[in-house]
């Protein structure tokens, strides 16, 4: 249930490979104090290599995958710290076509539900660029058109300048409800905390990466830092930590795909492991980079945001635990 | 006099002379040092002649006085850099000239001090720092980039290592220099560090000035270290612990949203307890040490122990802020201790060179 098909694989491979080379250090540097997290070269990049439609039914003009597949995406979005709203334009895609159109989430607040709805919802990803959003009510999941008045995202920041946060505001606002009930608003709450244990399994192999190349460049000591014990330790414990991460995501993802009931369960425990382990990685790159991991433009810096973002995003750990707990029946 | 009798001589030395509101107030906190250095209350350790107090020799004393003025939020010595640093090194190495010069405008924060050890290519094997000063007739003139220096876009004046001795590569051919910032040899470019704060800079030294070379020409490497001597205790300081410790127990006694506390939790309850006997050993530490009771050993693990402090506060902080960490450091403050702990871990000498000090010269390994 882990494993992947060659499709997927091949995907994989295809971001491995171009993402990390549109968004250089210096690219990633300019994002952090840029107006907005929008970046046109890796947005295109999704684009044309089917990533944002991946989700969009077969109808639609996408490839109907599910959440396995683009958890595989986000892990390597996460690699490159892709800026902007990915992660809540394919996580919208999981629940309706948006005809070509930028959409996201609201899922942190389930309004009240109603023939028009008011409310704030905080923490909505990448809202600012979007012209649909997918909310939560008590109903059940609904769309709403960001165009159609009564409805805006404020505000955009928040602790990830790659991938800021608006609030949304609702005042009025007419929706279209989708189908499934309330159970699909736990489903896509479910799908959210994966892709974010996918794309923080990346942000962590991409801290260890940072760590390991720079310890070999690195010289002090007249030998490169690569060569003291305790960098060498301290990388392969960093390296024990997440080698092993993958299957808890995707385990969770194809939970989510099939329909399983343990995919509440595993969702909540992928998020609370590889979230904590991507604050691990981070902390250590930082560590291992010196005073220059320390530096707002540094290299390690765009991971730190995003770290901190996959942990406290849709439950920190703490919260998740408690969820596990519960969904395994220890009372 | 014993412990009691001083304390309480201090008490009513507070009472009648400090107002906790006045702690904002730049002249009423000077005018207040001036009055308890004059009481003999402050910087016994610096001569009367230079502005201290001149009562040496009590570290005891001094550390019931910095309890009682911690007490009622008095102000005590400052732990900046400039006076916990600077001082002490130019009272052992400075000439009677430089102390005159340098030492009283110093207690009384009219000159500031940065640290320009670190180069780009010179962090923890600071011994190869590059930085070159030369001698002509005149004085001194310094090339070479300094780099994640403190505080520089504030100070007055820059002490810095710098290689006298060109044909050399290793700490053997180093010097310790005094010099102004204000002159067209330095340039300051502020740096910005995690939190998004510009905390550091790279300070460009073109040919920058000085005639201020404190002990020996070669001999800056021995000079410095009892600068470094310092930063490592003053980093590991106990007091700065027990605040950070205060203000996490206010955080976790905060009322939640649900009107429970974080306090009533028991996993929260233990750590906060292994926090508490972590900061309470630290304080009794320092008491060893003054009554020279601790050996070798103990000071050499301070500043490493400051940073596991520092760090497990930020990791059980993480965890009561909840969902706010995801408004950013600009409107949670407590991330700024979160990532400010990752500059602990580094500043002064980072936790993998604690631990080579602490094998070496400690435990007495070789290497
Ligand atoms: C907040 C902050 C404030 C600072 N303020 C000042 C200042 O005011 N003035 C100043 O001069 N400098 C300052 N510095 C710089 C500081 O002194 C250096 O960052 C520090 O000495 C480490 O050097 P580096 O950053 O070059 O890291 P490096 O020396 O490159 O180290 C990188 C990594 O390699 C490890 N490493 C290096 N050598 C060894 C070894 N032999 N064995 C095992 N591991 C090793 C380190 O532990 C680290 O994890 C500051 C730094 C910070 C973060």
């Amino acid at each position: 249930m882990t494993g992947l098909d060659d499709a997927q694989w091949a995907l994989a491979a295809l971001l491995h490979e171009t993402l990390p080379a549109l968004l250089p250090p210096a690219r990633l540097a300019a994002i952090l104090d840029a107006d907005t997290d929008e970046d046109p070269a890796s947005w295109r990049c999704l684009t044309e290599t089917g990533v944002l439609d991946l989700a969009v039914p077969v109808a639609g003009g996408g490839a109907g995958e599910g959440v396995l597949t683009l958890a595989v995406a986000a892990e390597e979005a996460g690699y490159a710290a892709v800026p902007g709203g990915f992660l809540g334009h394919v996580l919208a895609t999981l629940t309706v076509d948006p005809g070509g159109r930028r959409a996201t989430v609201a899922l942190g607040q389930v309004l009240p539900d109603a023939r028009r709805l008011t409310g704030t919802v905080p923490f909505v990803p990448g809202g600012h660029a979007a012209e649909l959003v997918v909310v939560a009510t008590a109903a059940g999941l609904s769309v709403v058109d960001l165009r159609a008045g009564g409805a805006l995202v404020e505000g955009a920041g928040g602790v990830d300048p790659t991938r800021r946060l608006g609030t949304l505001v609702l005042d009025g606002a007419a929706h279209e409800p989708l189908p499934g009930g309330p159970a699909r608003v736990g489903w896509l709450v479910d799908a959210a905390r994966v892709l974010l244990a996918a794309d923080a399994h990346g942000g962590a192999r991409r801290c260890l990466d940072l760590a390991v190349a720079h310890a070999r460049d690195r010289e002090q000591f007249g030998r490169p830092i690569a060569g003291f014990q305790a960098v060498r330790h301290q990388l392969a414990d960093l390296a024990t930590a997440i080698a092993p991460g993958r299957g808890l995501y995707r385990l969770a993802a194809g939970h989510l795909d099939s329909g399983a009931d343990r995919a509440h369960t595993a969702a909540a425990l992928a998020k609370a492991h590889l979230s904590e382990v991507f604050l691990t990685a981070a902390r250590d790159c930082v560590r291992l980079h010196g005073a220059l991991g320390y530096t707002w433009d540094g290299p390690v810096n765009p991971w730190v945001g995003r770290a901190l973002f996959d942990h406290a995003l849709h439950g920190t750990p703490a919260t998740l635990r408690r969820i596990v707990a519960d969904g395994l029946g220890w009372g | 006099m014993d412990d009691e009798a001083l304390r309480a001589r201090v008490r009513a030395f507070l009472a009648a002379h400090w107002s906790a509101e006045d702690r904002h107030d730049p002249v009423a906190v000077r005018r207040f040092r001036a009055l308890a250095t004059e009481h003999g209350y402050l910087f016994g350790w610096v001569p009367r002649e230079l502005g201290g107090s001149g009562t040496p020799g009590q570290p005891l004393a001094a550390r019931v006085i910095a309890e009682e003025f911690a007490a009622v939020r008095a102000p005590g010595e400052p732990d900046g850099m400039s006076v916990a640093m600077l001082v002490p090194t130019l009272l052992e190495w400075g000439s009677d000239e430089q102390r005159r010069r340098f030492v009283p405008p110093t207690l009384t924060g009219e000159l500031t001090w940065c640290q320009g050890y670190s180069e780009p290519t010179a962090g923890s094997d600071l011994g190869s720092l590059r930085t070159t000063a030369h001698a002509d007739g005149a004085g001194w003139e310094i090339t070479g980039t300094k780099i994640w220096t403190s505080g520089a876009t504030e100070a007055s004046h820059m002490f810095l290592l710098a290689r006298t001795e060109p044909d050399t590569t290793d700490r053997s051919g180093l010097s310790y220099f005094l010099l102004t910032m204000a002159q067209p040899g330095v340039l300051v470019r502020p740096l910005r560090q995690l939190t998004g704060q510009a905390g550091f800079a790279e300070v460009t030294l073109a040919g920058a000035r000085t005639t201020e070379l404190v002990g020996e020409r070669g001999r800056g490497w021995e000079v410095s270290r009892s600068t470094l001597r310092h930063e490592r205790s003053m980093v590991g300081g106990p007091a700065r612990h027990e605040r950070l410790f205060a203000a996490l127990l206010r955080l976790a006694s905060t009322p939640r949203p649900d009107g429970t506390t974080a306090l009533a939790d028991p996993l929260v309850r233990d750590e906060l307890v292994g926090l508490h006997a972590l900061v309470e050993q630290q304080r009794l530490a320092g008491r060893l040490r003054d009554s020279g009771d601790s050996g070798n050993l103990l000071p050499l693990t301070a500043k490493l122990a400051g940073t596991v402090i520092a760090e497990r506060v930020s990791a059980l902080a993480l965890r009561l802020l909840d969902t706010d960490v995801l408004h950013g450091p600009d409107r949670t403050r407590w991330l700024h201790q979160w990532l400010g702990s990752l500059g602990i871990a580094i500043a002064a000498g980072t936790s993998n060179v604690q631990r080579d000090i602490i094998a070496a010269r400690g435990l007495g390994l070789p290497s």
